[in-house]
């Protein structure tokens, strides 16, 4: 889900560089010296998370993780993003470095917004492992999302391409939905009150 | 160790990024790859393939650009992107990641990105001997990973002794950090000098701009 160097337009490119500009400058301003080891570790996680293959009929699907890492960190997540999705783009050649801002959007933000949904309370009416099954599924949802609207915005060309890559991701998400269930009561068995603070 | 100063590997990287991005494909593009490809001849046929493997989103946006009868434009996306993938690569080939935190800290990012920026390093480094060892027990285990629900759940257990393992070690660096007394800043050997080679790759580069700008 990593957008090469040279497929944005110019505005797409600075556009998307200020918001992830400002985005992990928040994330600078709320980071305390005794969370820099936290953010590092799921940093490392979203790293090492593209490396790992799930099978899925003849192909397979990498995990994303960031709805957990979201809700474990919250507001950090996007400098911890920005981090991983730095050394994959510079020791890997996953992404680019002027679709950093564009890609730090696409993943950080949805992870973001599944921590307030689920800090606020917004996914309590569901059934807890309906809940769990969100907090993989939502932001793998978002993301790809944002993948194909960030594309449609760059070059009307890249329509069609959206369109695939919704359809493509499809699978994805239900897959995240249901392996984060069994994640989340590991960490709830292992950690009992790691996720008091959003209230899970 | 790479032939470059790191700082200098860095904003090479982004300077030609930026600049290949936003242009039509030239011959003349090609002489930075030329310059580094001097140096890193022997490892061609192992980028080559390494771009091959990462040529999967470019080759779908390529295709479909193509279906929609715009050669030129899918022609010209393509070879681009590939173009700066390989340049990355080259720079990058010899970089173990300490190099990028070393040039983040000479560039004077803030201290408590540089910092965060190393600790992930650490981090990816000892979660990836962590990983490697919970393979080797599924495999010694006779676990066969397939789409069904006792494979999900298998990862999804495989996930979560990753995060408690990675929080764990988090809260024991938090202790260490306390007890050093760290206040958000590392201290780095900086190593700022520049070399005959640094000057050349940054004026090739910097020739592209300036090509770009007086034709």
């Amino acid at each position: 889900m990593h957008i090469s160097d040279g497929i944005l337009s110019s505005e797409v490119v600075i556009a998307t560089s200020v918001i992830g500009v400002a985005m992990v400058a928040y994330s600078l301003k709320n980071l305390k010296t005794e969370n820099i080891a936290l953010i590092a570790a799921m940093g490392a996680i979203f790293f090492i998370a593209s490396f790992i293959h799930i099978p899925l009929g003849p192909t397979s699907i990498h995990l994303i993780l960031t709805g957990v890492i979201g809700i474990l960190i919250g507001p950090l997540a996007f400098l911890s993003i920005l981090i991983a999705l730095l050394f994959q783009a510079i020791l890997l050649g996953y992404g680019g470095l002027t679709s950093l801002g564009a890609n730090l959007i696409i993943m950080a933000l949805p992870s973001y917004l599944t921590y307030l949904f689920v800090k606020r309370g917004y996914l309590n009416f569901m059934n807890i492992k309906i809940k769990y099954f969100m907090i993989g599924f939502i932001p793998v949802l978002l993301s790809t999302l944002l993948l194909a609207l960030v594309l449609a915005i760059s070059k009307d060309e890249y329509l069609y391409a959206s369109y695939t890559l919704i359809l493509a991701n499809a699978p994805a998400m239900f897959i995240e939905g249901l392996i984060t269930i069994f994640l989340i009561n590991y960490l709830k068995k292992s950690i009992p009150n790691l996720l008091d603070g959003v209230k899970l | 160790m790479s032939k470059f100063n790191s700082s200098v590997i860095l904003v090479s990287a982004f300077l030609y990024s930026i600049f290949i991005s936003f242009n039509s494909v030239e011959l003349i593009f090609l002489l930075p790859i030329a310059f580094l490809l001097l140096f890193e001849y022997k490892e061609l046929i192992k980028l080559i393939k390494k771009l091959l493997f990462l040529n999967l989103f470019i080759g779908m946006i390529f295709i479909i650009l193509l279906l929609q009868g715009d050669f030129e434009n899918a022609l010209n996306i393509y070879i681009r992107t590939n173009m700066i993938i390989f340049f990355n690569l080259l720079l990058f080939l010899k970089s173990s990641g300490y190099d990028v935190v070393r040039a983040l800290n000479e560039l004077r990012f803030p201290k408590k990105f540089v910092s965060s920026v190393y600790f992930s390093l650490k981090m990816i480094q000892t979660l990836s001997d962590e990983f490697k060892k919970m393979k080797q027990t599924l495999k010694s285990r006779g676990f066969r990973a397939n789409s069904s629900l006792f494979t999900y759940e298998t990862y999804g257990n495989l996930f979560g002794h990753i995060f408690v393992k990675s929080i764990k070690k988090a809260a024991a660096l938090q202790d260490s950090f306390e007890l050093r007394g760290f206040n958000g800043r590392i201290y780095l050997i900086n190593s700022s000098s520049l070399t005959y080679y640094d000057v050349l790759l940054l004026f090739i580069i910097c020739m592209l701009y300036v090509k770009e700008v007086v034709v």
